[in-house]
């Protein structure tokens, strides 16, 4: 099966600001042995408001490279992400559990026990 | 094979999203944003476009991964031809996008070898890692 991770927000946030090299070294890595990447829309608008410019950049380099792919939040979901949520208002959350589904992919965070709450069969690859 | 109105629009496709499908970003033309617009599919531009001349090859697959394909192409409705030749295009076609961001990005060796040992794949070759060309050495 070809390699792939589901970027939460403090992936990405890892991503843009390189607070550790290991969400680069991930994101890079996999692609270049021809995985994928899917960045749940939620989790990059969650990034995006809280980025400044300057660190913004290094997303639009990631997420223009080939091989990564946003998932957008779309009506279709809706009931999926609901049914996940549970009562929660965490709609990032339910989102990137819902991208986890639906890839087969890990999820790259540093939430990863609250993650899984939500879905105990998601794998996670935990932020150093 | 032409880029065709996502199943979701008229509500009778799944919404499950495939490994390698990039259709989120290009779904809904109206609310990408102006720096993500060139990751849309142009006009008539083709998502899988079949070589001019085709040459036959045989490769020889265990069932897990013959499995893994078909379910691959029945999910995504493409040929098995089609999944093969993506994936091709996935490993070779993207590698100099990758190693552009590697570059930018100046990866430490060290770091690209746990990330390559979480992923489950092989560790960068000294071939690959000369390809890459960044002149940062392993960490002591």
């Amino acid at each position: 099966m070809l390699p792939g991770r589901v970027l939460d927000v403090s992936a990405l946030v890892d991503i843009a600001v390189a607070k550790t090299e290991y969400s680069r070294s991930v994101a890079a890595m996999c692609l270049f042995r021809g995985g994928g990447i899917c960045v749940p829309a939620t989790s990059l608008a969650a990034v995006l408001s809280i980025s400044p410019i300057s660190t913004q950049v290094e997303l639009f380099e990631l997420v223009t490279t080939p091989g990564v792919k946003i998932d957008d939040f779309t009506h279709g979901k809706v009931g999926d992400i609901a049914e996940i949520l549970d009562g929660s208002r965490d709609i990032t959350a339910g989102h990137v559990v819902w991208c986890a589904r639906a890839t087969k992919w890990p999820i790259l965070t540093d939430r990863g026990a609250e993650l899984v709450q939500y879905d105990q069969n998601i794998e996670i690859d935990p932020l150093p | 094979m032409a880029h065709s109105m996502p199943a979701w629009r008229d509500g009778t496709g799944s919404e499950k999203p495939s490994s390698n499908d990039h259709d989120g970003a290009r779904q809904e033309s109206d609310s990408v944003p102006l720096w993500l617009a060139h990751l849309q599919l142009r006009e008539g531009q083709k998502e899988i476009s079949a070589p001019a001349s085709d040459t036959a090859i045989t490769i020889e697959l265990d069932k897990a991964d013959y499995e893994a394909l078909s379910r691959k192409a029945r999910l995504t409705g493409n040929r098995v031809a089609d999944v093969i030749h993506a994936a091709l295009q996935r490993e070779i076609g993207n590698k100099p996008h990758v190693i552009t961001l590697m570059r930018r990005w100046n990866l430490h060796r060290d770091d690209l070898d746990t990330a390559a040992d979480s992923l489950g794949v092989d560790q960068l070759s000294e071939a690959e890692w000369g390809q890459i060309g960044i002149r940062r050495f392993r960490r002591r």
